[in-house]
């Protein structure tokens, strides 16, 4: 009964195609009429000479050339960045100082969707994990403060992840990786649609066993499900919805109250991005986003097993914002919007409520984009914000770039940042009842008066870090030479650093004699601290199939008397090689090297000794009738085995394979 | 037929009764579709470069009348015009049936489609000819040569019209150091496919005028699809440079008109009408914004005109 039919339609899709070519006839109207203008200034990526700020790029090709694994190690490319991770299964990049383990202060943007944990310590390290490398287009890092245009969090920048556009990825794509180290990742993807309608569903899951003498055994695995609409040719809808879930080995072994276990973490999120487009100088962007995450982690008290230490809990955040973008004139841009948030967390151990703690802000912000004079161009903006439980901030920022030659930019300004405090920094209230009252427990006591133990008392009298940077920069393209360099000075003055102190609470003092007062840990505002230093970036091509990058930072760390806390290293070198070899075989080699620094603790037995890394990936594209194929092997650590993070965790060689396949 | 004619009714057709002192007997009809915009600048050129003449305007609606003596040469100004007129030759008997056209400011593509659909009804002996607004592909490569040095990949979409095009393009292509890297395209689904196989390997795209692949439904998906990939559009219309595309060598109403107008003198001097001819004269149209957005250095339109030019041996 189907056959009959089929003719039919064929002759139907033929009639409507046949139309669709008639109508398409090409005239003068073709060549001198007013097409609407399809890439606006909105559009389109500022120049790197423009931005108002140093900015590095890191595209698909140089993702896939890199051989990396995670977000953060992509990271490795971009000069200022430091990267480790407390342990193997939670990598974390901080900007020119080790501040927290976490990667607090930096925003991390996956397609304009903050990621950062809103249950606990506000870190990015996790939610930068909820992407596939494979979907990603490029990621935009604006080196130092951010604050005028994204708000409190971009203390020391901004990671924007920006994923590949659904049209980009139709079709099918399957790749496999496996190696030493445990290495054992799979992806599968599939992309339909057409020009009004596209779709992406992409599914991965990646392992590895961490560092060798560390429970740090990650599996992390992810669905995401992308569409993009454009009902009509100045509106654009965008859509993603996707789960991430990471199981990750964590603590010592012998250890009290931080022995061996996994802990459980699940993000989900949906959200939502239109765009309007008025004019060719003028669009509207309204965003919106959920974010869900649920964290388990609950560990037996060595020396009281009727207690469990949980950390465990719920975060939430939802965002809108609206965004418009108007150029008044060709010297003058304006980008203004506002915008709201709402956080809450929901954990009975972390905070010793039933019910969720939570705050809202509420925010404005708006940038002026002017140019003068056709070698000047001055941005001026700032950002404000009104969080509930702290009060308000303003972060602005004033940047002018001088083309001096076409192809040669200065760049000075200033800028003040803000982070603003955690829920946990807050409002945290960490309390255990200890239930044994035999002789080996130290908390025997508590047990006896039904008491808790309290850990962590946030007092909550802490101001929101802040951040001020001077900065000078350069941007000049050497096109006879194919290269570019991009230099960054800068004086970043931080005040009201948040670190942990120490306080009592009037009533918690020893159930017995003699009844002192017990200490707990709190959240203070405490030291500052300069660093002023110097980064570089070179990228150069000197012959086609050749591409060399050069990363140096160098930096001169200054602190107060109070400060105890990390000290980044002095100097920090990154050289890579992306050389196309005969017979389209590919090589990236990947030289790291970083001195002496703290990254854990800044006593002696943690000081990490200067050290290298040597990546290495060969690869070999190929075609399987129809099919695109890849194979590649990468050594990472070539050289040997490093420290991370601390003198003895060590970050072993490890090769792995991968073979990819693209329908 | 009812299209026709309900176009004919709303067109304003603007007719200048030209007499050639040269030859007192041969009148010369301008047929415009559309008053003002380039079409006006057109027949403004074509009246002024055809000096000596006069110059009768009228709003009369088209049949025209039948009893009116027929002119030497009709010179049609846009594709809408070089269709209605051979509309309305079509079938008229007698000595309209031998008066020749020459269309001017419309591309080839659509010179071709029009004097096709036109055929069964026209007198196959009438000369058609056109000043076409279509470049020598060696002047695109050119173009590409010049103002985008370091990007050697070509990409061409082919539709029906470029695939016989193609050998000939290659070859000019290699004999200047560029590679050409070519995808049919023969039905409207085959467009995003066969772009996204061309972006694969080349560094720029080259637009020809290919009503299959290239008209104003269809334009927005491949620039964006392009500047997605970074890979720069050089297309063949400021219209294209102005909606995104990076670059187009194009001829504009005046320089077509001056081309119309040597054709008109060749023929007044008993050469008849050549076979359809592009402009001399060009320009090139630079999007310096979007260019500076994919990070190239792009000269200014005229100074990079001025070294084409040069190149081929002209002032």
């Amino acid at each position: 009964m189907r056959l009959p039919f089929r003719p039919l339609i064929r002759s139907l899709c033929a009639l409507v195609a046949s139309g669709g070519v008639l109508a398409a006839e090409l005239s003068e109207q073709d060549y001198f009429s007013e097409l609407p203008v399809v890439l606006t200034v909105s559009r389109l990526a500022q120049p790197l000479a423009e931005t108002p700020g140093a900015v590095t790029i890191i595209d698909r090709e140089i993702i896939r050339r890199s051989g990396a694994r995670e977000v953060a190690d992509l990271l490795r490319l971009v000069p200022g960045y430091l990267v480790s991770g407390r342990n193997g299964a939670n990598p974390s990049a901080t900007y020119h100082a080790p501040l927290d383990d976490y990667g607090v202060r930096n925003l991390v943007l996956i397609d304009g969707r903050p990621v950062y944990s809103t249950f606990y310590i506000g870190g990015t390290h996790q939610g930068m994990m909820g992407v596939l490398l494979e979907d990603i287009e490029r990621i935009e890092v604006l080196r130092g403060s951010n604050s005028a245009a994204y708000g409190a969090n971009a203390l020391f920048g901004v990671i924007n992840i920006i994923t590949r556009h659904t049209a980009d990825t139709q079709g099918a794509e399957v790749s496999v990786t496996g190696g030493g180290a445990g290495v054992n990742d799979n992806l599968a993807r599939i992309g339909w649609g057409n020009e009004a309608a596209s779709f992406r569903l992409s599914t991965g899951r990646r392992s590895d066993t961490g560092y060798s003498n560390v429970n740090d055994d990650k599996i992390v695995s992810q669905l995401h499900l992308r569409g993009d609409l454009r009902p009509a040719a100045d509106n654009e809808l965008m859509a993603k919805v996707g789960v991430t879930q990471l199981s990750a080995g964590e603590g010592v072994p012998g250890s009290v109250g931080n022995s061996l276990r996994a802990v459980y973490r699940r993000d989900f999120y949906l959200q939502g991005q239109w765009r309007r487009q008025l004019s060719a100088t003028e669009e509207i962007t309204l965003s919106a986003s959920f974010d869900e995450e649920v964290f388990r982690d609950a560990v037996p008290y060595a020396l009281d097993p009727s207690v469990t230490l949980d950390s465990g809990g719920r975060g939430r955040r939802t965002n809108l914002e609206f965004q418009h973008q108007l150029g008044i004139s060709p010297e003058l841009r304006v980008v203004w919007g506002a915008g709201y948030k709402y956080e809450e967390a929901l954990s009975p151990p972390l905070y010793a409520q039933q019910a969720a703690v939570s705050f809202h802000e509420e925010r404005l912000f708006g940038n002026f984009e002017w140019r003068p004079h056709p070698q000047w161009l001055i941005n001026a903006g700032g950002f404000w914000g009104r969080h509930s439980l702290k009060g308000g901030y303003f972060s602005p920022r004033l940047m002018a770039n001088l083309h001096v030659l076409p192809d040669h930019t200065l760049r000075a300004g200033v800028t003040e940042s803000t982070r603003m405090p955690t829920l946990f920094e807050l409002a945290g209230d960490v309390r255990y009842y200890p239930r044994s009252t035999a002789a080996t427990n130290p908390y025997r006591w508590f047990a006896f008066f039904n008491l808790p133990v309290r850990t962590i008392v946030a007092s909550g009298n802490l101001e929101p870090e802040s951040l001020y940077t001077e900065e000078v920069g350069y941007f000049g393209n050497f096109r006879d030479w194919r290269m570019t360099l991009d230099v960054r000075g800068f004086i970043e003055r931080m005040r009201d650093s948040v670190g942990n102190g120490v306080r009592t609470i009037p009533g918690y003092v020893l159930p017995v004699a003699p009844f002192t007062p017990i200490p707990v840990r709190d959240f203070v505002s405490g030291s500052g601290f300069k660093i002023r230093g110097l980064e570089y970036q070179l990228r150069w091509k000197p012959l086609n199939d050749t591409e060399i990058w050069v990363n140096q930072t160098f930096e001169k760390f200054v602190h107060d008397a109070t400060y105890a806390e990390r000290f980044p290293p002095t100097r920090f070198t990154t050289l890579a090689l992306f050389q196309k070899l005969p017979h389209d075989f590919d090589l990236s080699v990947m030289w790291h090297a970083t001195g002496a620094m703290s990254y854990a603790r800044n006593i002696a037995s943690d000081i990490l000794p200067a050290m290298q890394r040597v990546d290495l990936r060969l690869a070999y594209p190929f075609r399987v009738g129809s099919t695109r194929a890849e194979a590649a092997v990468t050594v990472q650590a070539a050289d040997g085995s490093h420290p991370e993070y601390r003198p003895f965790y060590l970050f072993d060689r490890r090769a792995y394979g991968t073979l990819r396949f693209t329908f | 037929m009812a299209r026709f004619l309900s176009r004919l009714a709303i067109a304003c057709l603007l007719v200048m009764t030209l007499v050639l002192p040269a030859a007192a007997s041969q009148r010369v009809w301008v047929v415009v579709a559309e008053e003002g915009g380039v079409q006006a600048e057109t027949a403004a050129v074509l009246q002024a470069g055809l000096d000596g003449l006069e110059l009768k305007v009228s709003r009369r609606q088209l049949p025209l009348q039948d009893s009116e003596e027929p002119p030497a040469l009709i010179v049609t100004v846009g594709a809408a015009a070089f269709d209605e007129t051979l509309g309305w030759l079509a079938g008229r008997p007698g000595a309209w049936e031998r008066v020749p056209v020459l269309a001017t400011l419309l591309p080839r593509a659509a010179y071709d489609a029009r004097a096709a659909r036109h055929a069964p009804g026209i007198a196959g002996q009438r000369a058609l000819s056109a000043a076409v607004l279509d470049q020598p592909l060696a002047r695109q490569l050119a173009l590409l040569k010049r103002a985008l040095p370091d990007r050697p990949r070509v990409g061409v979409l082919a539709g029906p019209q470029t695939q016989p095009l193609l050998p000939a393009l290659e070859k000019a292509a290699t004999a200047r150091g560029l590679r050409l890297v070519a995808a049919p395209v023969n039905a409207p689904d085959e467009i995003y496919p066969a772009l996204k196989a061309v972006l694969e390997s080349a560094d720029v795209i080259l637009a020809l005028p290919e009503p299959t692949v290239y008209h104003s439904a269809t334009l927005q998906n491949i620039l964006l699809t392009t500047y997605r990939a970074r890979v720069p559009l050089v297309a063949f219309s400021p219209a294209y440079v102005k909606a995104g595309a990076v670059l187009a060598v194009y001829a504009t109403p005046t320089q077509v008109a001056r081309r119309a107008i040597e054709m008109v003198r060749g023929w007044q001097a008993g050469r008849g009408l050549p076979p359809p001819q592009m402009s001399r004269e060009f320009d090139v149209a630079v999007n310096t914004k979007v260019a500076a957005s994919l990070g190239l250095s792009v000269d200014a339109g005229a100074a990079i005109a001025e070294d084409l030019r040069r190149q081929e041996g002209g002032p």
